[in-house]
């Protein structure tokens, strides 16, 4: 019950202003359709550089948790989910809405996530300091291989294509070369004075996920059909309370999914909404009424995506292997303040990395209190243009980037990457992998050097990286899950192809 | 059946993959001392032979269809380029001059060419033009005032003020 004795550090004004600042543009940037939640926490690290390790990811944690949740609020006023994380919510929480049922279905939305998010942050609470410790056995061949593993997690399951997503990982790594040697000191991969300080997380963060996203929403602009926008309309907050927390199955399904899909590195809120919608819909005795505005389709998918949320951080927290692609933001955040994952963070940094869990609690109940206000509000903030939030997103991302370091030359970096970056994903590449490779690449470069090292002293540095339990498991482990998503890919191919011979 | 130049296929990705993969293994192989490039030489050759597995697999794919091409991820109407091309301008226009000009009045400059260019279609699409620049002027003033208080003086970011500010 360690964390019990470090809920006082939440409670200071300037960490309560930040988690109730960083709740409410979270819900305003993940109603917005187009900004994803990683995007969002992206563009927040830059801010959180200049202040204190606990406060920055106080604001970080806020806004992941917000703009999961928010992302709903376009989900069920316009049919556009806000984030992938709420697609599941789109299916019946629209139909709602076109009932005129608009207010009721935010309800059900925001108590849902919240009861999941809850849930999901105790699971984060009691399963990490345990699994930090195992992490004390880790030397360099085993953080090596963990670095590997990030990468090879991230870019098979949460990539449209195995090769696709391990070749961006592998781009990562080698972008992650350029600079100097860690050992040695010589440059490698400079051509021009902008890339002799390698590449700046802040910069690849920023760079490939927002500037992206900055096309993409111009893009859309030009050929935006205007998505109908529903009324929010009125209803009793008790008495969608009352209703929602009847619904046991539909949240208690939702929040184990969520909590599940979210300790599998990779995964991410996208499949916990749709896993938990439908699982809910099997086991429901009305099934034929999901899809036409059944309250327990967003209570299931909107309990899954925010359960997802703390156990996302487990892998992350522990082994620095991130559960979702925001949570691999989040690893950028966590380093830009010195804070290595592993045990240290639970015995040196304590009362930072509690403070941190502490305050997604309390984030989760803000969420809940600003989410239900706002709620009543919200058709305003789907009438912003998507033109004025490009602009402004790309203003942001230049601005983020320079005051890291006051460097041109990340801005520069910055930009590049994530041109280079929207082309790609018009090709299927997906930029989670890449970052994955750029974060994790000097930690896997550093052990691989010293494993190299003592392994060539010992005798064989092969043996020395394929020894022992710990690497054995874990080379399983991404060989396992490289196995695993060609099976899963090959299935689903034949499936359709299957489908296809059928309709035809 | 023909598929536009625009339409971006397997084929485009595998072709991009393995040219990257080519420039990346050659610039750490040539000319290079293996010690200090020990680690690169190693990630960009796990690049090369992923990106050579992506060329396998569309060689095979097309040699199990010869009769249709190549299309398992089309894009909806490929890329828009005439939507996409100014914005590409000026966003890189914006980040080559922000040093010379200052960083506040070309963001404050980017801020109201792209909400023009890309507004005629929006929300002011009836209104005449001088009323839509000077509204995303209006609008941009203050974003960029926002920005001006938040980094400039509260995270105390001193960004180049080139010629202007």
């Amino acid at each position: 019950m360690e964390f019990l004795n470090h809920f006082h550090s939440v409670f200071t004004l300037y960490h309560i202003a930040l988690l109730v600042g960083g709740t409410f543009a979270g819900l305003i940037l993940g109603a917005l359709p187009g900004l994803s939640p990683t995007m969002a926490v992206a563009l927040m690290i830059p801010f959180t550089f200049h202040m204190q390790p606990a406060a920055g990811l106080i604001l970080l944690g806020a806004m992941y948790t917000a703009t999961v949740a928010g992302g709903a609020i376009s989900a069920i006023l316009v049919n556009v989910p806000g984030a992938p994380a709420n697609i599941a919510t789109a299916l019946d929480g629209h139909q709602l809405a076109k009932k005129g049922r608009a207010a009721e279905a935010l309800h059900y939305c925001f108590i849902s996530s919240f009861v999941g998010g809850v849930i999901g942050i105790f699971v984060l609470i009691f399963f990490t300091p345990p699994l930090a410790n195992l992490a004390l056995k880790f030397g360099p061949t085993e953080l090596f291989w963990i670095a590997i593993l990030g990468i090879t997690i991230i870019g098979t399951i949460g990539s449209e294509s195995v090769v696709k997503g391990l070749f961006a990982g592998v781009f990562g790594l080698a972008l992650s070369t350029i600079g100097d040697n860690p050992m040695l000191g010589e440059d490698r991969f400079v051509f021009s004075e902008h890339l002799e300080s390698g590449i700046h997380i802040v910069s690849a963060l920023i760079g490939l996920f927002a500037v992206p996203q900055v096309f993409s929403l111009l893009e859309q602009s030009m050929q935006r059909n205007g998505a109908s926008l529903h009324v929010v309309g009125q209803s009793r907050l008790m008495q969608s309370l009352k209703y929602n927390l009847t619904r046991v199955r539909a949240l208690s399904i939702g929040s184990v999914v969520g909590v599940i899909v979210g300790i599998i590195p990779g995964a991410g809120g996208q499949i916990a909404g749709l896993v938990a919608y439908d699982q809910v819909k099997k086991t429901s005795g009305h099934a034929s009424k999901f899809g036409s505005g059944e309250p327990d389709g967003i209570i299931a998918a909107e309990s899954a995506n925010n359960a997802m949320v703390g156990p996302s951080l487990v892998p992350l927290l522990t082994l620095s292997v991130p559960g979702s692609p925001t949570a691999a933001v989040l690893l950028g955040g966590l380093l830009i303040h010195g804070l290595f994952p592993g045990p240290d963070l639970f015995t040196v940094h304590g009362d930072i990395t509690w403070t941190f869990i502490n305050s997604l609690l309390v984030a989760q109940l803000l969420m809940l209190i600003i989410g239900l206000i706002l709620s009543q509000h919200s058709g305003w903030i789907m009438k912003v243009p998507g033109h004025h939030m490009a602009a402004a997103i790309l203003l942001l991302a230049v601005y983020g980037t320079y005051s890291i370091q006051s460097s041109y030359s990340d801005v520069l970096i910055m930009f590049a990457l994530g041109l280079t970056m929207f082309f790609g994903s018009k090709l299927g590449f997906s930029p989670a992998p890449l970052v994955l490779g750029i974060i994790l690449g000097p930690i896997a470069e550093d052990n691989f050097l010293q494993g190299q090292l003592i392994g060539q002293s010992s005798g064989s540095a092969f043996a020395y990286f394929t020894s022992g339990a710990i690497n054995i498991t874990l080379i399983a482990i991404c060989i396992g899950s490289i196995i695993y998503s060609v099976y899963s890919g090959a299935k689903a191919k034949q499936r359709r192809a299957n489908s296809n011979f059928g309709a035809a | 059946m023909m598929i536009r130049s625009t339409h971006i296929t397997q084929e485009w990705s595998a072709f991009f993959a393995v040219l990257l993969g080519i420039i990346f293994c050659a610039t750490a192989f040539w000319n290079t001392d293996p010690e200090v490039y020990l680690f690169p030489r190693i990630a960009t050759g796990f690049m090369l032979l992923l990106a050579l597995m992506q060329w396998a697999s569309v060689v095979i794919h097309r040699k199990q269809h010869p009769d249709t091409i190549v299309k398992q991820r089309r894009l909806e109407g490929g890329l828009a380029w005439r939507a996409l091309l100014p914005g590409i301008l000026v966003g890189v226009g914006y980040v080559l001059v922000m040093e010379r000009l200052g960083f506040y009045v070309s963001s404050l400059l980017t801020f109201v060419i792209i909400t023009s260019i890309y507004g005629k279609h929006n929300a002011l699409a009836g209104k005449s033009s001088i009323y839509r620049v000077a509204y995303n002027f209006m609008v941009g003033l203050i974003f960029v005032a926002i920005l001006y208080a938040l980094f400039w003086k509260l995270l105390n970011v001193r960004t180049p003020t080139g010629l202007l500010f």
